[in-house]
């Protein structure tokens, strides 16, 4: 009996775990950062979470009556536990990586019916639910210059607060708060916490990050157009905001782009795929949206960091963006039977 | 006398895919013998050949959807059977069956060393059952017909961009020259300004053995080597590329002035025109891991793919899957008794290892990667949720329709999902949707005229009622003008009596144009000619009076046709008053 296929007969090699796997690769040089910078706390933070999403996806599958090992194996559970794992503090204790993975797999992406179905980021569903739910663990970021002996890293995953010896406030806050009237390089060359031209230290970690997304584009997983947007619509902002270094500006588009979770933000948060527009045009909105909403917030909003707010709500406008922004179809409009020679 | 080398004006876009050309691409074309029995398929009632009649090859035995059918090589007719059409759904279809004698003698040919009018080319073109070898098997004299008097570019489409196929490669690179012919031939019957040959870099022999032909010819001919990307050959992309226009939405290529050619439809159409043979056998790759001698084989239409697989040294229990086409846009066909129709470019036939179990389907993440690769411009992933959710208004707005079917996107899919196969079959729904919506339009249309006819056969007849209330009311005046004619008439034949003799009859009075005016004079001369006849009157003035009563009769008749819109009450007064006047007559 001959075998009856469906045109096409052949497909492209790999499938949704190799396109994951990618970007846990290209994950991996903005971890080292985080590393070298933050101490060894992200590495519990992301094995927390991965673990924890591990479990509480096989268990969703399972309550759902889905193949465990295929919703596993698609590893996208993966990815959504090491972003979430990258944006906690790394001395956060376990409690605030458990609900944020909870949060994430459970009400981020099961509740709305599995992979390919969640309107909205699950990792930062995870992380806003943090945020808003544990203010004070989520902002205890350790000084980049700060070395926290194992023993007492170990003591705040397990629930103490870190002391605040080698915990400060970040670059963007400092710069929010605590200017008092001095000109901004004034300001900068009298704080630590600014580095060359970001956060000293998260520079760093952002340009590590920036990397790793030019390698998920070359390779083809990523597209530039959102990634263009939300940097391009954050540095117009800040160029538009920029008096010069004032001490009432609002910070250089170099600044913006190299501190917070900017570059994590841009090219692996605002990219995965699922809950961002899915037409060309329509990721550069959403990015540019984000960017515009992040900027925002910093400068007059009560958080310091923006990111997972402004790729939230692009996420909320994504399906409109993606009706309105439909790329023009071969043989119709201006053209059709149009020559450009 | 030429070859311009062109690059292609805008860039094309398409996935670089591996080819698996290197099995077939640079074996020489074999001819294969036809088999024991060939099948070839036809509509029933064309068929214009005796059954169990012998034939020569190259005969018209008949004709399929308007295309002719003829003799792969010389026989007997033995039936007409069933047999799976060479189509994906494989429905059994009228096939004629032709046994071969092994002689092979074809009927007598006129070739061709001049060419004769352009009407008598079409003439030829027509009779030679010449059909897209490409892949669709569109009827070439038609689309020889729509491009007429409005192509500035042929376009020689050599452009084998789907895995596996490497006939028009291998067409090429031996017979580059009739290839070369047909484009010369079909440029000078359109009166076509350019001819631009597309090849791609992935046929280098093909490449040079055209650069070696050109030179014999007078023409002017433009080469475009395109980079091997998918789907590069389909007609609309490579006229994109070629002349920076898009066709219009469901247009045709001749709108913008291309016409789109394969390169073996070229060499058909020159040696149909030329040397007067119709196409009865065609180049077809036949690879696949189950195929021991792959190759490119100049096959007998009508030659069931089972031996042609034989002759290609394959055994036909081997093959765990046959693909009819290229692996992109092929079908998969389930009876290796199906016989080869004239759009088989390419015959993959796999063996069990060779076909790779269909990978599970995971949900869409929307990645974006078939938009990325769509060449139409569609946004796949939508089209997939739409056609899943059954939401067919929102298919056509995103132009599903204009969905060429390559399989790009799900080429590139990393969820496995068998896009395609969801666009075919909502299309397929659309369709019957669309075609139901026809029907009931028409069955509409069909009773709103029948309740307008009815009403207005209503209308009609209530306005022949009101007319006959008012011939009946009008009555009055018409017997008292009845009266007066009688009067005069009797007046008439009293000066007649008083006269004695008929000699001078009083002429009836000259009518004026008006009917009721006609008719009674009419009406007078026929009492006239009564009186007369009682007083047996000389036959003269008898004969007069009746010339007189038939001139009024026709000057009447024609006056109330001439009126006959006004009322159509005209000759009642007539028959009305008729018996009234002969009564009268009779009585006096």
């Amino acid at each position: 009996m001959l075998q009856k296929t469906s045109a096409p007969h052949v497909s492209a090699p790999g499938g949704i775990s190799r396109v994951m796997l990618w970007v846990a690769a290209a994950l991996v040089p903005g971890v080292l950062g985080q590393l070298w910078w933050f101490g060894p706390g992200v590495l519990i933070q992301l094995a927390w979470c991965v673990l924890i999403a591990l479990a509480a996806e096989a268990l969703a599958l399972r309550l759902r009556g889905q193949p465990v090992e295929v919703g596993l194996g698609d590893c996208s559970v993966l990815i959504c536990a090491l972003l979430l794992g990258l944006t906690l503090p790394g001395h956060a204790p376990w409690y605030v990586g458990l609900t944020a993975t909870l949060s994430a797999v459970l009400l981020g992406k099961h509740v709305y019916g599995g992979l390919g179905h969640n309107p909205f980021n699950p990792a930062m569903i995870g992380y806003v639910v943090a945020l808003i739910g544990f203010p004070i663990e989520m902002t205890r970021w350790t000084h980049p210059d700060a070395a926290v002996p194992l023993a007492e890293v170990w003591a705040a995953f397990s629930g103490a607060l870190l002391p605040d010896q080698w915990t400060a406030a970040t670059a963007l806050e400092v710069f929010k708060l605590e200017r008092g009237g001095m000109y901004e390089a004034e300001f900068k060359a009298s704080r630590d916490i600014f580095g060359l031209f970001g956060g000293r230290g998260v520079e760093w970690v952002n340009a590590l990050f920036l990397a790793g997304g030019l390698l998920l584009l070359l390779r083809g997983i990523i597209t530039w157009h959102g990634p263009l947007g939300l940097l391009g619509a954050l540095g117009l902002c800040a160029l538009i905001g920029w008096d010069g270094g004032s001490s009432e500006g609002h910070g250089s588009a170099l600044l913006h782009w190299f501190s917070g979770a900017t570059m994590l933000g841009a090219w692996f948060i605002l990219t995965d795929p699922v809950s961002t527009s899915a037409t060309p045009w329509g990721r550069f909105v959403c990015g540019a949206l984000a960017g515009v909403v992040t900027y925002c917030i910093r400068v007059w909003g009560t958080y310091p960091d923006a990111i997972a707010f402004g790729v939230l709500l692009s996420n909320f406008a994504a399906p409109l963006i993606d009706y309105y922004l439909r790329p023009r179809v071969y043989g119709h409009g201006r053209g059709a039977g149009r020559a450009d020679e | 006398m030429s070859l311009v080398r062109i690059e292609p004006v805008r860039p094309l876009r398409g996935i670089a895919m591996p080819g698996h050309k290197e099995r077939s691409l640079t074996r020489p074309i074999e001819l294969l013998e036809a088999p024991g029995r060939l099948y070839l398929r036809v509509d029933p009632e064309t068929v214009c050949v005796d059954l169990e009649g012998a034939v020569l090859g190259g005969e018209l035995l008949g004709r399929c959807q308007g295309v002719g059918v003829h003799a792969p090589t010389s026989g007997r007719i033995l039936a007409i059977a069933e047999a799976p059409m060479c189509h994906p759904a494989q429905l059994p279809s009228p096939h004629l069956v032709l046994e071969p004698d092994g002689r092979d003698a074809f009927r007598r040919s006129e070739p061709w060393t001049r060419l004769p009018e352009p009407a008598e080319i079409f003439r030829r073109i027509e009779s030679a059952g010449l059909a897209g070898l490409g892949g669709a098997g569109f009827p070439t004299a038609l689309k020889l017909k729509s491009g007429a008097q409005r192509t500035e570019a042929l376009i020689v489409n050599a452009v084998e961009c789907e895995p596996h196929i490497t006939a028009d490669a291998a067409l090429l690179r031996e017979h580059s020259d009739t290839v070369l012919r047909g484009a010369a031939l079909v440029r000078r019957l359109l009166g076509a300004r350019d001819i631009i040959i597309a090849v791609e870099n992935s046929m280098p022999e093909a490449i040079a053995a055209i650069e070696r032909t050109a030179r014999d010819f007078d023409e002017d001919f433009r080469l475009c080597v395109l980079p091997a990307l998918y789907p590069a050959g389909s007609e609309k992309q490579l006229t994109e590329a070629l002349l920076g226009r898009e066709i219009p939405a469901g247009g045709l290529p001749a709108d913008i002035g291309a016409l789109c050619l394969n390169v073996g439809t070229l060499a058909a159409l020159a040696t149909a025109v030329y040397q007067d043979a119709p196409l009865t056998h065609r180049i077809t790759t036949i690879t696949g891991s189950a195929v021991p001698r792959p190759g490119n084989y100049c096959i007998p239409i009508g030659a069931p793919i089972e031996d042609l697989l034989c002759s290609a040294g394959c055994a036909p229990e081997d093959v765990a899957r046959l693909i009819v086409g290229g692996s992109m846009m092929g079908y998969a066909i389930s009876d290796l008794r199906t016989p080869a129709s004239k759009t088989v470019n390419c015959l993959i036939a796999d063996d069990a290892g060779a076909v790779a179990p269909q990978p599970p389907q995971q949900p869409c993440i929307r990645c974006g990667f078939c938009v990325e690769v769509c060449p139409v411009s569609l946004l796949p992933q939508q089209l997939y949720a739409y056609s899943h959710s059954q939401q067919y208004e929102r298919l056509e707005q995103h132009r599903l329709a204009d969905c060429i079917e390559c399989g790009a996107c799900s080429w590139v899919c990393p969820s496995k999902i068998p896009l395609v196969e969801y666009y075919r079959q909502a299309k397929r729904h659309l369709h019957s949707a669309e075609r139901e919506r026809l029907a009931s339009d028409a069955a509409r249309v069909r009773f709103e005229s029948r309740n307008e006819r009815l009403s207005a056969l209503a209308q009609a007849r209530e306005a022949e009622l009101l007319e006959r209330r008012r011939a009946r009311k009008l009555s009055h005046a018409d017997r008292s003008a009845i009266a007066e004619a009688q009067q005069r008439a009797s007046a008439a034949a009293a000066a007649a009596d008083g006269d004695g003799d008929g000699d001078a009859a009083a002429e009836p009075p000259q009518p004026a144009g008006d009917v009721n005016q006609l008719g009674i004079a009419l009406r007078q001369a026929q009492v006239q000619l009564a009186e007369l006849q009682r007083r047996q009157a000389p036959e003269r003035d008898i004969q007069h009076i009746q010339g007189q009563i038939e001139a009024l009769g026709e000057r009447l008749r024609s006056a109330a046709s001439e009126s006959e819109s006004g009322s159509g009450s005209e000759p009642k007064p007539e028959s009305g008053s008729e018996p009234k006047s002969k009564s009268k007559s009779g009585s006096s």
